[in-house]
């Protein structure tokens, strides 16, 4: 007999209807699956024996073809075991279970990997598949019960979360009422507080301070440089906790990235805060930005409507750091491999720091520096041009005198600069109504034109400063959409002088830093 | 052929300075191809190399040389010839012929000559940005020698008053050492004149630097060290200046950095004169220095023009003694940036300029 069941496989982040179709004829005991399976899924036809057998029903001792369709596209993972081990009970005529009704299961999609008992464990990516069916018409899942929380969150359907091979089987015989998964609404969380600082506990450093504030404002991307020990990293770690809280969508798509990369805490089931990834710089270049052999998003996708945050930047393989123009642009990262091609979100803030020469000390108040300027020249030229164009702030980092690290300064806290970025947001999602984009980084070059619009004064200014101090011109854009945050966070409609000189203070490197 | 146009063609070849006196000795009087090649001696004097030059020892190799360098843009000047700096008579071992790109009136004009470490510390900077600003605004040639540091400050400075600077190269024009400096090289050759001892396709090697410093010292009336460390260069450039007369200044540094050692031997040695401010070396170069005009200020930015009067400061400690917050004083510093009044330096220290 032949039976067919719904399952879905991932590509990228989107859900493909893959058709489970299980044939049992007579013949030798045998087991043949087709239809472009990797290792795990053929490794499945092992696993399924002893779950169905372990759960008290028959296995047909004929000759079984398995064919997951459509068969011309490759198919991994482990989330076919609980279709096919559906599909050899509903194929077997001789199956001896009482009422057992194969079209009540005819229009579910069932997903979930299964152990040698029966039970049914939970597999990686059913929140982006559950979205993708839902929006190719299929209403009714049959899901791990450890991805129920993840599925929680998908309205418009009917999820049932199972623990064992049995309780689906039972409920295709009727003999019972499989559980629904209730509908949870979304509440935007906290920060991991083990990973994130509040900006209170940074002592001085208000230029550095001040820099991050805009970069949370406007979707800026930052490059600290100073010595070590200076604080780039306890910043970095403070800046997650001044961004705006995730919406429902953004959390959406954030979680879907990493259902797929088998990131998610199954308890929590939703990424809830912004994600803050920070890779070694040891990491490989496909790490970072996704794909390899069992296709998966890097880094550069986790840290998607979060921070990126690359520790000493310049040790980073040349290599690595280029592959970050096309995502710093498009916010989005596609990888072409032989077999496929995959697309990934990462829009991402980009948070980098680095020391101003290898031995760390230049321009360093107490410390000599001893690093030959041909040294350092290097040392300056390992992030290339178009990256640095890339990068809207950067903002020297000093030592702490010891001064300031005992003062007893009340600094502002996090709460309180949210406040403002979250203000300063509000203008842009009004700004950018409608649009992809809804951050002032991310104007495109006519965007700019018609909402940096520049006076008499303003436009005088740009123009000395451009003289005076040896702008470089890639400088002049970035100017003008930090400026616009800037103005945004003072709450002004119009650009002012003021506000075009400060965004100039955050151009160091386009001026000679040798 | 005349003696000015011999040396331009022993020029070609890239001879040592004994060599040429040999060969010109050699040449008793008579400058021609055939008395060149056919001459025993400077068959002897030339050694390996004899039979390549005698080769070459024609009016169309020596036509096409001329023109090849008039390609360029390169021209040359011999000791025979008019252009020839009275300055540099008094060296021993006086260049026979230099290469030049820019304006050779500049020769004849006062020049102070500013050399120092090739990595000066944030005080080494401002100071000879300071003194380079001033001298070259009051009418001196500041004379250095491109390289890495306070070298590259002074002609930097020099351009950006508007002053006039010489840059003397240890190497051919093709070449130019530090690469990083090449466009700094095009602009002085623009707006100043930049020298060489070496045809254009020869890379500086390492004893070419000492032979240049005693072109930098003789072409100055007055020397000015702004930061040298106990081992440097400059050393040598100040020996030079010593043995020329050329008066040799010193700009006294912390006792306690090693890269003020240097100067402050001097200073102590009583080799070099202690140079506090510019107004002595204008002095005595017979320089007048030209009024300063006075910048209009809001009242905020002649606050932050007070606070750093008393040295460099981070913006968080002008933030602290001015109170005024972080935003408004990015912008405060940048506008008095651009006004030219204080100086942004690495490590995001501002100092006046």
């Amino acid at each position: 007999m032949l039976s067919k069941i719904h399952s879905f496989g991932l590509k990228g982040i989107d859900g493909f209807l893959v058709d489970v179709e299980v044939d049992i004829s007579s013949g030798l005991p045998h087991v043949d699956m087709v239809g472009l399976a990797d290792t795990a899924i053929k490794e499945a036809k092992e696993r399924v024996r002893s779950a169905i057998k372990n759960s008290g029903y028959n296995y047909p001792l004929k000759r079984i073809t398995i064919n997951l369709a459509p068969a011309d596209v490759k198919k991994e993972g482990s989330l076919y075991d609980l279709a096919i081990a559906v599909g050899i009970i509903c194929a077997d005529a001789n199956n001896q279970i009482k009422n057992f009704d194969y079209s009540r299961i005819k229009e579910y999609v069932l997903v979930g990997q299964l152990s040698l008992n029966g039970e049914v464990k939970a597999v990686k990516g059913v929140l982006p598949i559950l979205i993708s069916a839902r929006g190719q018409g299929y209403k009714k899942f049959i899901i791990p019960f450890a991805n129920s929380v993840e599925a929680s969150y998908i309205d418009g359907i009917e999820v049932y979360a199972v623990k064992s091979l049995i309780e689906v089987v039972e409920f295709i015989a009727g003999n019972l009422q499989l559980k629904k998964v209730e509908l949870a609404s979304f509440m935007a969380g906290e920060p991991n507080e083990a990973k994130v600082l509040d900006f209170k506990f940074v002592k001085g450093q208000a230029r550095a301070k001040r820099a991050l504030e805009i970069a949370a404002a406007g979707g800026h991307n930052v490059l600290m440089i100073g010595p070590p020990g200076s604080g780039k990293s306890m910043l970095a770690k403070c800046f997650p906790s001044i961004l705006p809280d995730l919406t429902f969508d953004e959390a959406l798509e954030v979680t879907k990235i990493h259902s797929v990369a088998g990131e998610l805490d199954f308890k929590k089931g939703i990424v809830s805060s912004r994600p803050f990834r920070t890779p070694h710089h040891s990491a490989s270049s496909v790490s970072l930005t996704g794909g390899g052999t069992h296709s998966k998003p890097g880094e550069i996708s986790l840290a998607h409507n979060g921070v990126l945050y690359l520790d000493e930047m310049p040790e980073y393989p040349r290599q690595s750091l280029e592959m970050l123009r096309q995502p710093l642009e498009d916010g989005v990262i596609t990888v072409a491999r032989s077999a496929q091609t995959i697309t990934y979100p990462a829009n991402f803030t980009l948070i980098a720091s680095m020391n101003p020469c290898p031995c760390g000390n230049y321009g360093s108040k107490n410390k000599e520096c001893k690093c030959s300027p041909s040294v350092r020249h290097k040392y300056m030229s390992r992030i290339s041009g178009p990256i640095l164009d890339r990068i809207d702030l950067h903002v020297e980092v000093d030592d702490v005198s010891f001064d300031d690290l005992r003062a007893e300064k009340q600094e502002e806290s996090s709460i309180e600069i949210k406040k403002r970025v979250d203000r300063a947001r509000k203008i842009q999602l009004q700004r950018f109504k409608g649009l992809k984009n809804f951050s002032n980084a991310k104007m495109s070059v006519p965007a700019t034109k018609k909402y940096c619009v520049l006076d008499k004064d303003c436009e005088e200014l740009l123009r000395n400063a451009f003289e005076n101090l040896k702008l470089s011109a890639r400088a002049h854009d970035r100017i003008l959409k930090v400026a616009r945050t800037i103005a945004d966070l003072e709450g002004e409609e119009n650009i002012l002088p003021e506000h075009i000189a400060e965004a100039v203070a955050y151009r160091t490197l386009d001026r000679k830093y040798i | 052929m005349n003696k000015d146009s011999f040396i331009k063609f022993l020029s070609a070849f890239e001879l040592s300075y004994s060599k040429i006196t040999k060969i010109l000795e050699a040449m008793e009087g008579e400058y021609t191809f055939e008395k060149f090649y056919l001459s025993q001696k400077v068959e002897d004097i030339l050694g390996d190399d004899y039979t390549q030059i005698a080769k070459k020892s024609n009016q169309q190799y020596f036509d096409a040389y001329l023109s090849r360098l008039k390609e360029k843009g390169i021209g040359i000047f011999t000791c025979e010839s008019q252009d020839y700096p009275e300055k540099l008579i008094k060296v021993e071992d006086a260049p026979y012929y230099l290469f030049y790109k820019g304006d050779l009136s500049l020769l004849s004009q006062k020049a102070v000559a500013m050399v120092g470490t090739r990595s000066p510390s944030n005080y080494g900077v401002i100071i000879t940005e300071r003194f380079a600003g001033e001298l070259a605004s009051a009418g001196a040639v500041v004379v250095s020698g491109l390289a890495y540091g306070i070298d590259s400050i002074a002609h930097r400075k020099a351009l950006e008053v508007n002053g006039k600077t010489i840059a003397v190269l240890a190497g051919g024009f093709d070449k130019i050492y530090p690469s990083e400096h090449a466009s700094l090289f095009e602009e002085i050759a623009q707006k100043g004149l930049v020298l060489t001892e070496h045809r254009p396709d020869i890379s500086a090697l390492k004893y070419h630097f000492p032979q240049r410093n005693r072109i930098v010292a003789a072409l100055s009336d007055v020397l000015l060290i702004t930061e040298a460390g106990a081992k440097s260069g400059t050393t040598i450039t100040k020996d030079f200046a010593l043995d020329y007369g050329v008066p040799v200044y010193a700009v006294p540094g912390n006792i306690t950095s090693a890269k003020s050692e240097g100067t402050n031997k001097l200073i102590a040695s009583m080799q070099g004169i202690c140079a506090l401010n510019a107004d002595d070396i204008i002095n005595e170069l017979g320089l007048k220095r030209k009024s300063k005009t006075s910048l209009s200020l809001s009242s905020n930015e002649s606050v932050i023009v007070q606070v750093l009067s008393n040295g460099e400061k981070i913006i968080d400690e002008i933030a602290d003694i001015t109170k005024i917050n972080i935003a408004k004083l990015n912008s405060l510093l940048t506008s008095l940036e651009i006004k030219g009044i204080i100086k942004r330096m690495p490590g995001g220290f501002y100092s006046l300029g």
